[in-house]
């Protein structure tokens, strides 16, 4: 009895050791290592992110292991939020930051941009109109809180348009109906296809659409 | 007995458990040309970069596109100007090892107790992917990184597989080939998300146009 609890216990130091290890095993599931998200950092940035827990990488360099492993529980758990809400909202400020880098650089004068988010989740399309207003905000253009509006009229003919057809036909319509003036442009961040985890974007300037990505 | 005395783990990292909408079993690249490139290099063997290929071959053909694979040697490519029609999309597929790590101590240990304590080895390799169209243009990148953990001991195996027999659900288990239908699933799950994102960049660019066809059809290798 004795010798096989001796042999029972002799795994245990080694496992002790790993208590800490975020990947799945004895003490944590699947489930829960996947919502960790982890990535490898040199010794170095390790340190500089977390200095408590990292040691300063040696000056003189060494032979032992130099990167850590940092990991960090997510917000919400998966599942929580449908899968293409959580693609677009995890990584919404790179997404829009790129959006409107591209749209500040082919508009540069004087203008009030107005901004709006086509997306089938309005908390979500929210989010992402506020995110890229806020961006624009930061990189010195005028903003506009007002979302231009079309009359019913067009809404219910744009509507059953494909979006290749609907958007310049809503830039054009803008511009005729003096919704938007030669000193406004108007930002279009959509997506296309329901499959897919991106955000696309137009512009809306002097009544003529360009898709921008 | 002895081969099986190993469990190995899978852990995904950087982009390998981002949530996915589409779905690989379904026709997404109906009628789509595309070219995959599976660049060997330091820790991609050109025998491996075959295998790579063939996977991701059988993947996209699955979802309706027809495939061309190619595995440049020495870093010169196999296929000319005049082979074939150009694809719509090229992915270029390069693996690298980011961290290894293993105690030969640990290891005599284990070798002098029988493996009653496990020697534990692990590594994290990266998976860059890049997708341009026929221009160059490129269209999506990204690096998809995950982590293996290879326990080598007979009392590591006999728990989990008693865990997993009694305790663990199927999707919960961890010994036999978890490790690999787990990373195969990741991974064809973002591989197929990152090209249908990059094949409807395309098209938006293009205009909602899609690109001219000739007669010919991709030869297949």
């Amino acid at each position: 009895m004795e010798t096989l609890l001796i042999l029972l216990l002799m795994p245990l130091p080694a496992f002790m050791g790993r208590v800490h290890d975020p990947s799945p095993g004895i003490f944590q599931s699947k489930e829960e290592a996947r919502n960790l998200e982890c990535t490898r950092l040199s010794q170095a940035e390790a340190h500089e992110r977390f200095p408590g827990q990292v040691p300063e990488p040696p000056a003189r360099g060494s032979w032992a292991v130099t990167d850590a492993l940092a990991c960090s529980r997510r917000f919400l758990r998966i599942g929580e939020r449908p899968a293409r809400d959580e693609a677009v909202l995890s990584a919404l400020r790179q997404k829009v930051g790129d959006i409107t880098q591209t749209a500040s650089a082919l508009e540069a004068g004087e203008l009030t941009w107005h901004v709006d988010a086509f997306y089938p989740e309005p908390a979500v399309a929210a989010k992402i109109s506020v995110a890229a207003k806020t961006d624009l905000v930061e990189r010195g253009r005028k903003v506009s809180d007002r979302v231009p509006v079309l009359a019913a009229g067009d809404i219910a003919v744009l509507w059953k348009l494909p979006p290749q057809q609907a958007y310049p036909l809503a830039c054009e319509r803008y511009f005729a109906q003096g919704v938007l003036t030669e000193r406004d442009v108007f930002l279009g961040v959509m997506i296309v296809d329901p499959r897919e985890t991106q955000l696309h974007a137009g512009l809306c300037a002097r009544g003529e659409w360009r898709w921008l990505q | 007995m002895l081969s099986s005395g190993c469990v190995t783990v899978y852990q995904p990292l950087v982009s390998l458990q981002r949530p996915v909408v589409v779905d690989p079993r379904i026709a997404n690249f109906e009628g789509q040309r595309m070219l995959v490139r599976c660049i060997p290099g330091d820790y991609l063997e050109p025998g491996d970069a075959d295998q790579l290929c063939r996977n991701v071959r059988s993947l996209f053909t699955k979802q309706g596109a027809q495939v061309e694979v190619e595995v440049p040697r020495a870093g010169m490519s196999a296929r000319g100007e005049q082979d074939g029609p150009k694809a719509d999309l090229i992915i270029d597929l390069r693996a690298r090892l980011v961290h290894e790590e293993s105690s030969a101590l640990m290891g005599v240990v284990s070798g002098l107790t029988l493996t009653l304590v496990p020697s534990i080895s692990e590594f994290t390799f990266a998976q860059d992917v890049t997708i341009r169209d026929s221009s160059g243009f490129q269209l999506a990148s990204d690096t998809l990184q995950g982590r293996f953990i290879r326990y080598n001991g007979i009392g590591v195996w006999a728990v989990n597989s008693a865990l997993d027999l009694l305790v663990r659900s199927d999707e919960e288990e961890l010994t036999g080939d978890a490790p690999k239908k787990d990373f195969s699933r990741d991974f064809h799950r973002q591989l197929s998300q990152l090209a249908f994102n990059a094949h409807m960049r395309s098209w938006v660019m293009r205009g909602f146009e899609e690109p001219p066809r000739g007669q010919e059809s991709l030869p297949s290798k």
